[in-house]
């Protein structure tokens, strides 16, 4: 009697305080899938299309595929080394295509008509554009790090500019290279003479995924896809009425509905000489890459980004404010690139799984499939970051490749937070945010995947997933080589002096430790491939890296600044 | 009868509260604090005892949570307990204090399906009765105690949330169905 009481009266004290948590949260509980080895982040446009074939570049299985259009047939099918990741690919003379492998870091010239590898060389730690110049038959190749090299037929290289990081994309115009900067979303010349994407209303633009002209246009227009992000003050905090899984407008993200642009969206912009004109894709998502038909009517959009019974595809009015979306449209791949055939016929390539479909008629048409050899790659931790929730956000819209937009958010009650790069190796750098005020990559994925942009709460296998695959990003140092070695030697000497390292610590240089720095506790930033990504600080008050520099030496030494200082010190971080 | 219209108990004196035995049902109507949100409150209760002294008691009711947005919560308190009752001088006004054991039933609609727990659950009535013949008025503040704290969240958010302490205040009308008088006690 006595002894049950007992037990009675401590239940009854285990009871009290107690708390019951109910997750209303519907865990996506499905099975992890991971294949061998894990695909990169989606890098979009990898796809030559002309007159009756096709070169379809696949760097998540380093296969460059060789396609004969009009009797649906794979010709060719190139196998590249492991971690090549073949990425633009271009036309050289006659029967050369030239693709450009990101992951090797150089370029691969193939015989289309024999499906042989001609040469395989390397450039730069990460090559990101290709253009061919029939008239003096050389081959131009931008690089992240900010180099153009120019190349002859043979490969042999004729220059080396120093342009300015981030490039992207190179095309040419009366025979000269413009090359685009992918997180400024803006076009440089060799003189580094920019034309910009003006803002439009409250967006900014920024993550410029493709930039193309169009043969034979006399206009000699350049297009660019990119991103519009927003400037106004974005609510991180959505009240519980907002949270219904039927609410389009979500948090972090809003409109995610018809028509609405939301805080992120797509958009096209064509720079003719002294003509800048912008069309708003209100209701496309995470676009990777776009190609306009030869009559200029439609635009053709590859969204890998799509929520998954959705379409990843959409043809759109290439005017005005396209706000045009087939809902018929075939769903099941996962479609990274586009192009047209002279005739008007749309090609895509699908990554997942590797297809490449045919439409024959824009808007509206079926599409034909000719499947494509390679394994799937199918990945849970891929399809998390890359799918977008119900806010038609995904995590691939503020970390595109897997690292920033360079976009400065304005968060309610937080401030102006600069995208934190999501590249650098974020293993073991816990907690997260600028702020430090995300424990781990658990609580990040409770309060920005689900709560901030309405996306699942994911099972613990899930999460582990999404976790080692994010933390496998890791991007090459931005060192093109073009930077004064004896500075470069001076900067790091200087770094080591003036105490850089002393927060600026470890591999990362950076990542894991708080610093109070005009008053506020901050992350320290990890240096990685810094030189990439101005603005800089989680503000983004310096909008270069020397300003960046300025301020760093102001805030925690008491040596004076000298441009000396300053030249050596960014030579150095250039390299990173 | 619970609303009192049975045939009437005659009893052939004046009840002196002081020896009288009853069984009084009541319907009370209020509200219950859990510190932040008011629920509505729903309580009957019967007590069998002396009209001045101990009873025992029997209570259930319904506790309406007003948000029902997301989750549309009922909690039902079901319990037994004693009563301890007070007259104030010779008005017909009487004061008690209570405690019940029991249980706290909790049902909760929500997108996922309903969701259904179960609390020990104490209380401690304080209650004021006025009572004319054999109908009467009372108010009733009932402190009470579940042990759990529960939240409900969605994306990451709390969407829902009552303490384990609750303080109910409400108001009704009670009938005593049977009045009569106690044995007397042994000297
Ligand atoms: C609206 C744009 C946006 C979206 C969508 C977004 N992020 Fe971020 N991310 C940011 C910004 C801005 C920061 C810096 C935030 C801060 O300091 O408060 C950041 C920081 C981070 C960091 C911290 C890195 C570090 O070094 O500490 C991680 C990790 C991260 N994001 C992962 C994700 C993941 C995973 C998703 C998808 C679930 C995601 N982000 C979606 C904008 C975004
Ligand atoms: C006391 C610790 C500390 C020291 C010493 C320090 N830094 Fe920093 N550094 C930080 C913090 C914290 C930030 C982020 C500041 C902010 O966002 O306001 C930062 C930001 C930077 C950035 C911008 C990075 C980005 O991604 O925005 C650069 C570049 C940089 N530091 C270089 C240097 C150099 C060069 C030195 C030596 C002169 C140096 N730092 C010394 C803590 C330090």
């Amino acid at each position: 009697m006595m002894r049950s009481g007992t037990t009675f009266g401590l239940a009854l004290v285990a009871l009290t305080g107690c708390q019951d948590v109910i997750n209303l949260d519907p865990v996506d509980e499905r099975p992890v899938i991971q294949p061998r080895s894990r695909p990169g982040p989606i890098i979009g446009g990898t796809l030559l299309v002309e007159a009756g074939l096709a070169v379809a570049a696949d760097p998540d299985r380093d296969l460059i595929h060789v396609v004969d259009l009009e009797n649906r047939r794979v010709l060719h099918t190139i196998t590249l080394e492991p971690g090549d990741q073949p990425g633009r690919v271009v036309r050289g003379s006659e029967h050369e295509v030239h693709v450009v492998l990101r992951g090797f870091g150089g370029l691969a010239t193939i015989d289309d008509q024999e499906g042989t590898l001609l040469r395989r060389q390397q450039l730069c730690p990460e090559p990101r554009g290709v253009a061919y110049d029939d008239a003096e038959a050389s081959i131009y190749v931008t690089c992240a790090g900010g180099a153009l090299i120019e190349l002859d037929e043979s490969g042999n290289e004729l220059s080396r500019t120093k342009v300015e990081p981030d490039l992207r994309d190179v095309v040419l115009v009366d025979g000269k290279p413009v090359m685009s900067k992918f997180r400024e979303a803006t076009l440089v010349d060799e003189e580094r003479a920019r034309t910009t994407v003006p803002q439009q209303g409250e967006f900014q633009a920024r993550v410029a995924w493709r930039t193309w002209t169009v043969p034979n246009d006399p206009s000699n227009a350049i297009y660019m896809l990119h991103q519009l992000s927003s400037t106004n003050p974005v609510p991180i905090d959505p009240p519980p009425e907002e949270m219904g899984p039927e609410d389009g407008d979500l948090p972090y993200g809003g409109g995610g509905s018809f028509c609405e642009p939301g805080i992120s969206t797509t958009a096209v912009t064509r720079f003719e000489t002294g003509f800048v004109s912008t069309t708003i894709l209100p209701n496309a998502r995470l676009t990777v890459d776009a190609a306009v038909s030869p009559d200029g009517a439609w635009l053709a959009l590859a969204m890998p980004g799509a929520k998954e019974d959705q379409p990843t595809m959409a043809v759109m009015p290439n005017e005005g404010f396209g706000c045009f979306f087939d809902e018929g449209a075939r769903i099941g791949e996962q479609v990274t690139s586009v192009g047209f055939e002279p005739d008007g016929t749309l090609v895509m390539l699908s990554r997942e799984p590797a297809r490449l479909l045919i439409q024959s008629s824009v808007p509206f048409g079926e599409a034909e499939a000719i499947d494509l050899p390679g394994e799937s790659v199918f990945d849970t931790g891929h399809e998390i970051f890359h799918r977008a929730t119900d806010s038609g956000l995904s995590c691939a819209t503020c970390h595109p490749e897997g690292t920033d937009d360079g976009h400065v958010w304005f968060f309610d009650g937080l401030g102006p937070r600069r995208t934190q790069p999501l590249d650098v190796g974020l293993a073991g750098t816990a907690p997260f945010h600028w702020d430090g005020d995300m424990n781990d990559m658990t609580v990040l994925m409770e309060e920005v995947l689900a709560h901030r942009m309405g996306g699942m709460m994911q099972s613990g296998a899930r999460r582990e997933s999404f976790q080692s695959w994010v933390f496998a990003q890791e991007g090459r140092p931005a060192d093109d080589g073009l930077q004064d070695s004896s500075l470069v030697a001076q900067g790091q000497a200087l770094f080591a002096s003036m105490g850089c390292g002393s927060c600026h610590s470890g591999d990362k240089l950076g990542g894991s430790t708080s610093e109070p720095i005009r008053g506020m506790r901050l992350q320290v930033p990890s240096l990685v491939r810094v030189s990439l990504r101005p603005p800089y600080m989680h503000d983004g008050r310096s909008s270069t890296l020397e300003e960046s520099v300025v301020d760093m030496i102001q805030t925690t030494t008491t040596a004076e600044v000298t441009s000396d200082n300053v030249t050596a010190l960014t030579a150095y971080l250039r390299t990173l | 009868m619970p609303l009192g219209t049975g045939p009437k108990v005659v009893s052939p004196e004046p009840v002196d509260p002081a020896v009288a035995r009853m069984i009084r049902l009541d319907y009370l109507l209020g509200v219950a604090w859990r510190i932040e949100p008011v629920d509505v409150a729903m309580i009957t209760s019967i007590e069998y005892g002396q009209m001045k002294g101990f009873s025992g008691s029997f209570h259930t009711g319904m506790l309406l949570s007003p948000d029902r947005n997301i989750v549309r919560v009922v909690d039902v308190p079901i319990g037994l307990g004693a009563v301890y009752r007070h007259r104030f001088g010779g008005r017909p006004l009487y004061a008690s204090v209570g405690l019940t054991a029991g249980i706290l039933v909790h049902r909760a609609g929500t997108d996922l399906g309903v969701i259904r727990r179960v609390d020990p659950d104490l209380r401690a009535p304080l209650r004021l009765a006025w009572t004319v013949e054999r109908v009467g008025m009372s108010l009733a503040l009932v402190p009470a105690f579940s042990f759990r704290e529960r939240t409900y969240e969605r994306r990451g958010a709390e969407v829902w949330k009552h303490h384990s302490v609750r303080v109910g205040l409400v108001f009704g009308l009670h009938w005593d169905l049977v009045v009569g008088r106690a044995n007397r006690r042994r000297p």
